[in-house]
């Protein structure tokens, strides 16, 4: 049996922020593979580009050179609006301070991809209950956000970044604000998803408690992925 | 995500309600202050509201508004009549007399006298008595509000309104109530008494000439501005539409008194105010909801979709607060019905209220949009 093809390959990614002086080159010539169904975790000091390079996988970031295949599809070189319906159908977010919407309910905040993809809203809240209640939350419906606790409103995040079933999540610092012990509750769920649903996870962390998790590390140092 | 959108504004409820206060603040401002000039403006013409039968007035060219008496030769009607297309021509009187009340009291009042025989115009609506009344020696009708304020008897027992069968003295003449009538209140809120044109030039105060203007009306199928054109041209004198008349005397308070001016200001003012509250707070709300506008498009919301959500906050706001506003100002009007207060609100200054809401919010939306237009969404990485 041949091996299948990697998810996402980024070749030679060059980035760089403002002009003349204060240019700052965050990329400088990234080359990475991540293969369907891996947890792959991105590791490094502040500044050595790991959000940029997640960021230009999640196609919010376009490089300057550089070549960054998602599922085969040069997601930086679509059209705006294809780019977007792209991200919205594939990509799941999770955040490090969650970005839950404190006015709306936690079911609705899961929601939000759906409805984003123009699922009736009875259906997608269907489908956002029954992912509170396998989540363990199902006495979470009709609250919001500022009524649960840190870890709680974190699987509310990871809820609403795999609603829609998206092949890959990207994650920034899903444990930086949580203590220990739920921290890893997380990592459980999200490597879970990794194992049940084969889902693609790229987790960018300063986190060493969640190393065991991963299935891979890369080292950034600089805009360059540590060997 | 429509709904989603409301309910990010609504759940925001410090901004909410400070957005809509504004909205509504300035829709109240905006519609009470137009109110009031529109009910002001209305009592300036508000005889030629009243007097309805005459479309042609004749005046001396010299009048500037429907107040201004310059008196004509008696002659004059004759030769109004005789002009062509005319069909028929009367004489109408204006004047104020001091009238003394059974108290003694002196009070001044408008006085109406309208053509002996036809009896072609008299008061709009008869409350009691009938119009021909006039025809008994020395009859008046007088107008409701000054038959109840300031014709009536004021005793220890409470205020006794002028009924029909009183009498009273106008001018040093005895004179007979035989009706109450309805009519516009006038500008200086006086009491209003209609007459025949005989007996009013024989109250009103000796003058070489007494004929305050001749109404008349134009035969059917005859273009009524020629017709003018033709009084204007055989007798030097000046003849407007009942249209033209009124626009002479909007014209002339538009020009000579500062209540246009004063109440321009005061509208200005709370379409400014409502524009920096309500502009002000909703931009905050969209600037403080920046972060999850950029989640919405990083998760695959078009710049299309985040323009409708903008959109419809600024639209949903603009019609609560329009709609506490006009509510207000349509309640300040019930309440200041009867009262001295001018207060008029036809259905253009709804529509004008609602005009300028939409407006501040739009153009509050707009800048709103352009900043959630250019959101870079990787920000939410940030």
């Amino acid at each position: 049996m041949s091996p299948s093809p990697p998810a996402i390959i980024c070749t030679a990614i060059h980035k760089s922020y403002g002009k003349g002086a204060s240019r700052f080159e965050a990329l400088r010539g990234v080359d990475l593979s991540i293969g369907y169904g891996e947890l792959r975790l991105l590791m490094g000091p502040s500044g050595s580009g790991k959000t940029t390079l997640i960021s230009i996988i999640a196609g919010i970031l376009t490089q300057d050179e550089g070549k960054c295949l998602v599922n085969d599809v040069d997601i930086n070189h679509l059209p705006d609006r294809d780019k977007t319906l792209y991200r919205g159908k594939n990509i799941g977010f999770v955040f490090q301070s969650f970005n839950l919407i404190p006015t709306i309910t936690n079911e609705e905040n899961i929601a939000v991809p759906l409805l984003l993809q123009g699922v009736q809203r009875k259906e997608a809240l269907l489908r956002s209950q029954a992912l509170l209640e396998e989540f363990g939350m199902g006495n979470k419906v009709g609250t919001f956000p500022a009524q649960l606790s840190g870890g709680q409103q974190q699987r509310i995040a990871i809820a609403r970044a795999l609603v829609h079933n998206p092949q890959f999540i990207v994650c920034d610092e899903p444990t930086s604000c949580l203590d220990h012990s739920t921290g890893l509750k997380i990592m459980e769920i999200l490597k879970g998803l990794v194992v049940n649903k084969k889902t693609t996870l790229i987790v960018v962390t300063h986190d060493p408690r969640i190393i065991p998790f991963a299935d891979s590390i890369d080292q950034l140092e600089d805009g360059r992925i540590k060997q | 995500m429509l709904l989603l959108a409301l309910k990010m504004l609504i759940g925001d409820k410090t901004k909410y309600i400070g957005i809509v206060l504004g909205l509504s603040f300035a829709s109240f401002i905006i519609s009470q202050q137009a109110a009031i000039l529109f009910g002001i403006v209305q009592r300036t013409f508000g005889l030629l509201t009243d007097t309805s039968q005459p479309n042609i007035w004749v005046t001396d060219p010299t009048v500037q508004y429907i107040g201004d008496i310059k008196p004509l030769k008696d002659t004059d009607l004759y030769r109004v009549r005789s002009i062509d297309g005319i069909k028929w021509a009367v004489p109408f009187y204006q004047g104020t007399i001091q009238a003394r009340l059974r108290s003694g009291t002196i009070q001044t009042c408008v006085v109406i006298g309208i053509d002996d025989s036809s009896l072609i115009g008299g008061p709009p609506l008869m409350v009691q008595g009938t119009l021909q009344a006039l025809r008994n020696d020395n009859a008046i009708i007088v107008d409701q509000v000054g038959s109840e304020t300031k014709l009536a008897s004021h005793s220890t027992t409470g205020t006794i309104p002028l009924q029909v069968g009183d009498t009273m003295e106008l001018n040093d003449h005895y004179a007979r109530v035989v009706g109450i009538c309805q009519v516009s209140r006038t500008f200086q809120s006086q009491p209003v008494i209609y007459t025949t044109y005989d007996r009013a030039t024989y109250f009103a105060p000796a003058q070489r000439k007494s004929l305050s203007f001749i109404i008349a009306h134009s035969k059917p199928d005859v273009d009524v501005k020629k017709v003018c054109q033709q009084i204007s041209k055989q007798t030097g004198l000046l003849a407007y539409t009942a249209a033209d008349m009124k626009f002479l005397t909007l014209k002339y308070y538009v020009h000579y008194t500062g209540i246009f001016v004063n109440f321009g200001v005061a509208i200005i003012l709370g379409f400014i105010i409502g524009t920096a509250i309500a502009g002000q707070t909703l931009y905050n709300f969209t600037v403080d909801n920046i972060r999850f506008f950029a989640i919405f498009k990083a998760m695959g919301a078009d710049n299309g979709l985040l323009m409708r959500m903008v959109l419809l906050q600024a639209l949903f706001v603009s019609i609560i607060g329009w709609g506490i506003g006009i509510g207000f100002a349509s309640l300040f009007g019930l309440l200041s019905k009867g009262t001295e207060l001018s207060f008029s609100m036809p259905l253009f200054l709804y529509l004008g209220s609602a005009a300028s809401i939409l407006l501040i919010s739009l153009s509050s939306a707009c800048i709103c949009m352009r900043t959630v237009r250019s959101i870079d969404p990787a920000i939410v990485f940030k």
